[in-house]
């Protein structure tokens, strides 16, 4: 029983932490001068004046590799993710030997487990941010992913009133809603705008996006822009197969969610059956000094 | 057994916080260089004025968020002083969590009928460009067969274009206002239309109402899929009414309400509301991204 409330409590301070170091601004808009980050400023002075720390060469592939994908959004080196790596390290572990040296007691645990509860809370709390980047970008495909039967609905009425391909994109851009998938038709239309070619563009933007939807819509534009030829009807029936395919998955998750909210419910209705019944006995104590 | 109470508030207050933190944020959306048909609401203000707008009321930018700032803070001030500070918390939590989704009741209801009105409203607008209209005279023509809540909308638009604002603007701002994403879809069709002068319009009118069609099934079917996921929002929103009938039944006298285990156990009630909260929207969103 101690043992779950202070591992609890541990989780507690652990996701505390969490909440104190998300990305201030926003992935697309990041700052053009390499003098500050985009981290919450505290946690930014800290890493800024950290001693630099060498990461080993595979490591630092991999870091490489994460801040590219999730566009950086704190817009930090490879260095200084991993000060902030150490630096959430050392947080949590400090968090987790307070609760276990100065919690756990109180509960009756040995306060010989403080460092255990550090160590784990290190551990916890080193790959706490890399791990929030590759959830960015997995959070970023499936946005994209989501929404891009109405950029190719948008792009088939832009294709069937005459527009050639990258006015069509750049159409695209202009009509659709807000949202993920919109910004990132922005950077292609800001890149050919800056010069790149089309395919260069889009090549890119598939690349950001990964995954098979953007792969086979990127495809299609680039055929489309390399031959000339009218595919208004392929587009529709393209996205026509995305809602479909949308449609079937969300039949499959909502039997999930149904699965998931039964024992949710139970959770919460046992929660305040056992509230009610302790009711009488909470209203009849004044039981303010157990604790 | 005040162990195990002790134990059920601590995992619930986890709970909260684990669910809380691993619900999608909205803060990684940044406003586009150029104006989107279609704004994502971000931050306190712009979130209750959309929503307003969406249920449709008219307000100015900042009217409902002070509204609603002055109600919690008012509810946590005075019930506070007259009861005790974990009640003002319920009642500020009861208030905000109604109003939201009472509003947001609203919003589902004139969304799902402004998207059914939409087929005829474009069906009407295609009948009057065959008479050799401009879209925009055939817009005009087309509100006066419409019914309300669409008709509130389009009516709307009109007085922008009255008042000299651009078609191009005045149809974002009519897509802006309107709860339909549908809404905002057509009205960058027609502005597509409007600004290519294609002869395709009419064609591309009856491709826009089916498209709509097709989006109103899926918006169904998500409808269907998640119905049990509303229910249960619904009844966390009502968590924090318990703790204040609760409250009132026992006339404000509850001694567990001072004391130490009495405060932890409302904390817990508290914390349970939030959490279940952001796990039914994490549920909610998992389902519609797919």
């Amino acid at each position: 029983m101690t043992w779950l409330i202070v591992g609890a409590a541990f989780v507690t301070v652990f996701f505390l932490v969490f909440a104190l170091t998300p990305a201030r601004t926003s992935i697309y808009s990041r700052k053009k001068k390499r003098d500050a980050t985009n981290l919450p400023s505290a946690v930014g002075a800290v890493v800024g004046v950290m001693p630099s720390i060498s990461v080993p060469a595979s490591r630092r592939t991999k870091l490489a590799q994460i801040l590219k994908d999730s566009d950086n959004p704190w817009g930090v080196s490879v260095g200084e993710l991993q000060a902030l790596s150490v630096l959430s390290a050392a947080v949590t572990a400090v968090a987790g030997a307070l609760l276990g040296g100065l919690v756990g007691p109180l509960y009756g645990l040995s306060t010989g487990l403080a460092p255990v509860f550090a160590v784990l809370g290190a551990v916890l709390g080193f790959i706490l941010p890399a791990n929030r980047l590759r959830s960015a970008v997995k959070r970023r495909h499936r946005r994209v992913s989501g929404t891009l039967y109405e950029a190719l609905d948008l792009f088939s009425m832009a294709t069937s009133t005459g527009s050639p391909v990258p006015v069509a994109v750049a159409k695209t851009y202009h009509y659709l809603p807000e949202g993920d998938l919109r910004n990132e038709l922005g950077q292609v239309v800001r890149a050919i705008h800056a010069g790149e070619s089309f395919e260069e563009a889009i090549d890119a933007f598939a690349e950001r996006n990964n995954t098979k939807r953007v792969t086979t819509f990127a495809r299609t534009l680039k055929d489309a822009n390399r031959d000339g030829q009218d595919r208004t009807e392929k587009l529709r029936r393209e996205a026509g197969a995305i809602r479909r395919d949308q449609a079937k998955r969300i039949k499959a998750r909502g039997k999930t969610i149904q699965l998931l909210l039964i024992p949710t419910i139970l959770v919460a209705a046992l929660g305040l059956g056992l509230l009610a019944w302790m009711f009488p006995f909470l209203y009849a104590n004044d039981i303010g000094g157990v604790l | 057994m005040i162990e195990l109470l002790v134990v059920v508030a601590t995992a619930t207050l986890v709970f909260t916080l684990v669910t809380a933190l691993l619900a999608p944020k909205k803060s990684i959306y940044a406003k586009s260089e150029e104006p989107a048909y279609r704004r994502l609401a971000t931050g306190w203000f712009e979130r209750w004025h959309q929503r307003w707008l969406y249920a449709g009321y008219e307000a100015s930018a900042k009217m409902p968020g002070w509204v609603m700032l002055g109600a919690i803070a008012g509810s946590l001030v005075v019930f506070s002083i007259v009861s005790s500070p974990l009640m003002g918390v319920a009642i500020a939590a009861a208030v905000a969590g109604s109003v939201w989704t009472f509003l947001g009741s609203r919003v589902r209801k004139r969304n799902e009928k402004i998207t059914t009105q939409l087929e005829d409203f474009l069906d009407s607008v295609r009948g009057h460009l065959d008479g050799a209209g401009t879209i925009e005279q055939a817009i005009r023509q087309a509100t006066k067969t419409t019914e309300a809540p669409l008709s509130n909308e389009l009516r709307l638009l009109i007085i922008d274009l009255d008042a000299r604002v651009t078609f191009e603007d005045a149809l974002r701002r009519f897509a802006f206002r309107s709860p339909s994403r549908s809404a905002a879809f057509a009205a960058a069709m027609m502005d597509m239309a409007y600004t290519s002068g294609s002869q395709e319009i009419q064609t591309n009118l009856t491709e826009l109402a089916k498209l709509i069609n097709e989006n109103a099934e899926m918006a169904g079917q998500i409808k269907g899929e998640t119905m049990l996921l509303r229910v249960a929002g619904r009844m966390t929103m009502s968590l924090p009414w318990l703790i204040v009938i609760a409250n009132l039944v026992m006339m404000n006298t509850v001694p567990a309400w001072t004391s130490t285990l009495g405060t932890f156990v409302l904390l817990g009630l508290v914390a349970a509301t939030v959490g279940l909260w952001f796990w039914f929207r994490f549920l909610q969103r998992w389902a519609v991204e797919v």
